[in-house]
């Protein structure tokens, strides 16, 4: 196999003012203007990175924010030809996506839903009872949007041929689109549809794959001081940049690769962030092999994959994954002749092409999108065998039945003869968590992701109701808890969380130390049933809380 | 009374639950707060939305109490002047009308609190009961024990369309005039701006219909009350605008927390 021609002008643009690690999410440009994309929108110095504004609807990847404004959010964005990155107006990002692996979607003059419909859940489809059915499903993810991209009301699918087209796009708002076999998983809330239970199973299986290699990326930062050593330096100053790069890549253009499944699809996904970050380091000229860097990719992905959400393991994989930076760091630093002072050697491209990178795995007959198909393969590493033992793990993983969810009943037991409304309140709560639903109250305040949320409530070790009259229920796992409405018309939606695997944010680092990026405080059983939680200076106490489940 | 001895006077506080006491505040004449409250059914909110960005920003910036765990009230660190809240609409029941139309008869008087003691934040306690008017035109929200106003009664009118209600000093109680005007699917979102006087009886329903005990009946998967609120979702589907989507949303939400599927 043939290495693919390397990219070109590997460090180019504006330099871009190094960000504040934090936040962490995948995100889409959701302004019909677009967001245009700074170096330092702080400073007199400031320059645009492209002419053009970032598109609608652009998928970017939200690694922190701006050192000295915090409204600035530093982003990743894998265009079709190239891979940019720095600060974007914050409110611009949509960082709520309803799944993990939907897509924000600018309707186009003339496009119809029944056109959408099918184009999106082509796969699914089988008769025309589906796809009205879908067309539904595009009207109930895009109900709460303002302003509205889909107006209408539910028709019934269970009509075929004809209809009266209820379900209508507006032609230039951006809309929500999701995935088929999420659209499948909502046949409870959105007007018939046959679920496919094997379908729904898959795709949470596999949005906690991805989760799981996200986390190994962005937490790496917190394992630096176990991977030490001399060229360490090089890449430490430069991870919050290395870990958007990958972590855009890995949602922008490997998803349709994992989820092929297929061994050689998934290990180049591996070879692919190498080429990428030899690329970002300046030296995409690179010919040889790097052999150190393949085995830590190959055990990063396969312990990421398998790690089912326990913090060890993601652990584990972030230290891999540092460990296969520092081995591409070692050979960019020999590739660009650099002998001493390594912390200033190495210089992140604002830009580069993306054209000259190797062809994933393909899914459902088509190649991938994006300027990572334009490549034909790679060669790291003695052979493609060493990329593709990732893959083969992984693969073994899913067929041994281990890799992500969980036992479909874990969670509190809740004891017999409490209140019938809070029983009613947790096992609505837990079902949903489990159904992989997520009701948010209007007040929202996250500190986790979503999927951290979910798992918290879905396998909490105990259940508390907080005093006083708003009567919060809180569930908790290990040390994070979140926070939901007790008793009344919104009871159970999802208030707010707190924990060392959300962030402390700007205001608890000013009060308990650290940075806002920082896991928050742990959170104890002690701490919740005395009302002893830190909180930062001007916050409230948190009230006491009595334990109701288990 | 001379505009300085009201100024001197007109000391105001919140009543506090943890830690129990008050928080004192002095009340600054003619000033306003700078955001336009959304009333989502489920809150009042004016200030940062606790989703957005600048919210974290804004909790360091102010202290006072929060959603998470009662109502919340932010003031500013450095001024010491209302920031922002978010006020739940209670659920409990309903105002008796004499005495909600008792404190809508008092005078408006434009003013704002000023936090005293801003080194500690505090928990403030959601009220217990809501009215609205017959018109249509101002929801009263009291503490249960609210008297009727006397002389020592204070409506203060923080913000356009907003008042605070204090009884000897005392916080009884928020108004927000012109409710369907204020009305939004979510708290950050635009505001109608100006009245649907088409939405005032099908709000009344659903004021009547999401409250207790009906709201412990939901739990029980009441099929009756199930029936009124589908019923309900029927016709605030047959209005168009910006009003009746938010409310048909509030509605839904309802129908989606105690009847899924």
């Amino acid at each position: 196999m043939q290495r693919a021609p390397a990219a070109t002008g590997a460090v180019s643009g504006p330099a871009v003012t190094p960000p504040k690690a934090g936040i962490d999410k995948d995100g889409f440009i959701d302004r019909k203007d677009g967001a245009n994309l700074h170096t330092d929108p702080v400073q007199s110095a400031d320059r645009l990175v492209r002419d053009q504004p970032l598109p609608p609807a652009t998928r970017v990847f939200v690694s922190g924010t701006h050192p000295q404004g915090g409204d600035w959010w530093y982003v990743t964005a894998f265009l079709p030809d190239s891979m940019v990155r720095g600060y974007v107006q914050g409110f611009r990002v949509n960082t709520q996506l309803p799944e993990p692996l939907a897509e924000l979607h600018l309707v186009a003059d003339g496009e119809t839903a029944e056109g959408l419909a099918k184009k999106q859940f082509s796969s699914a489809v089988s008769d025309g009872h589906d796809l009205r059915y879908y067309e539904n499903v595009l009207l109930y993810v895009n109900q709460s949007r303002h302003p509205p991209g889909v107006r209408g009301t539910y028709q019934d699918p269970g009509m075929l041929g004809g209809g009266s087209n209820n379900v209508q796009l507006l032609a230039g708002e951006l809309i929500w689109l999701v995935s088929a076999p999420y659209a499948k998983s909502l046949q409870s809330a959105v007007p018939s549809g046959s679920l496919t239970g094997g379908a729904v199973a898959k795709v949470k299986r596999f949005v906690g794959h991805i989760e799981d290699i996200l986390r190994s990326v962005t937490e790496s930062r917190h394992h630096f001081g176990e991977v030490a050593g001399e060229y360490a330096q090089a890449i430490r100053d430069h991870l919050p940049e290395i870990t958007g790069i990958v972590a855009a890549f890995i949602m922008a253009e490997a998803t349709s690769a994992f989820l092929a499944a297929t061994p050689t699809g998934v290990g180049q996904v591996a070879a692919v962030v190498i080429q990428l970050a030899l690329a970002a380091f300046g030296a995409a000229g690179m010919a040889q092999a790097v052999v150190e860097a393949v085995k830590h990719a190959s055990e990063w992905l396969t312990i990421a994959w398998t790690a089912k959400g326990d913090d060890a393991r993601i652990a584990a994989a972030s230290k891999e994954f540092l460990k296969m930076l520092v081995s591409i760091a070692i050979a960019a630093l020999a590739y660009v002749g650099v002998k001493g002072n390594y912390g200033n050697a190495l210089k992140i491209a604002s830009s580069m092409p993306t054209g000259g990178l190797p062809a994933l795995a393909v899914i459902g007959g088509g190649p991938m999108g994006g300027g990572a198909g334009a490549g034909t393969g790679v060669l790291l590493g003695p052979s493609t065998g060493s990329v593709a033992t990732a893959g083969n793990s992984m693969m073994q993983a899913d067929k041994d039945g281990q890799g992500g969810g969980g036992p479909e009943e874990s969670g509190p037991k809740v004891p017999e003869g409490l209140d019938k409304r809070l029983t009613k309140i947790i096992r609505d709560v837990v079902q949903r968590a489990r159904a992989g639903k997520l009701l948010k109250a209007g007040n929202y305040h996250p500190h986790f992701d979503d999927a951290t949320v979910l798992e918290i409530i879905r396998d909490a070790d105990a259940i508390y109701q907080s005093e006083g009259k708003a009567g919060r229920l809180i569930f908790r796992k290990g040390s994070d808890i979140v926070v939901v409405e007790g008793p009344g018309s919104a009871q159970g939606n999802v208030i707010t969380g707190y924990g060392p695997r959300g962030i402390k944010g700007d205001s608890g680092a000013a009060a308990l130390g650290g940075v806002a990026s920082d896991g928050g405080a742990p959170v104890t059983d002690a701490m919740v049933t005395s009302g002893t939680i830190p909180v930062p200076q001007g916050r409230p106490p948190i009230p006491k809380a009595v334990q109701i489940a288990p | 009374m001379t505009t300085t001895d009201r100024q001197t006077s007109q000391i105001v506080a919140f009543p506090t639950a943890q830690p129990e006491g008050e928080a004192r505040a002095r009340v600054e004449q003619d000033r306003a707060i700078g955001d336009v409250a959304t009333w989502s059914i489920q809150t009042l909110n004016a200030g940062p939305g606790r989703s957005s960005p600048r919210y974290d920003q804004h909790v360091r910036d102010t202290v006072g109490s929060s959603y998470d765990w009662s109502d919340e009230l932010r003031f500013d660190k450095r001024t010491g002047r209302l920031a922002s809240f978010v006020l739940k609409t209670p659920e409990v029941g309903e105002v008796e009308p004499e005495l909600a139309r008792s404190w809508l008869a008092l005078p408006r008087q434009a003013g704002i609190p000023v936090l005293e003691d801003r080194e500690n934040g505090f928990h403030v306690d959601p009220l217990d009961l809501r009215y609205l008017a017959d018109d249509g035109l101002a929801l009263v929200v009291m503490d249960a024990k609210a008297p009727v106003p006397d002389r020592s009664s204070l409506r203060l009118a923080i913000g356009s369309d907003v008042d605070l209600l204090f009884h000897h000093g005392r916080y009884s109680g928020w108004i927000l005039e012109n409710p369907v005007a204020h009305l939004v699917a979510a708290p950050g979102d635009r505001i109608p701006g100006s009245d649907d006087p088409r939405l005032h009886g099908l709000l009344r329903e659903y004021l009547t219909l999401v409250v207790e005990p009906n709201i412990a009946r939901m739990s029980d998967e009441d099929p009756e009350v199930h029936a009124r609120l589908q019923a309900l979702c029927a016709q605030v589907r047959s209005v168009d605008g910006v009003s009746a989507r938010a409310l048909l949303s509030a509605v839904e939400r309802v129908l989606e927390t105690f009847y899924p599927g």
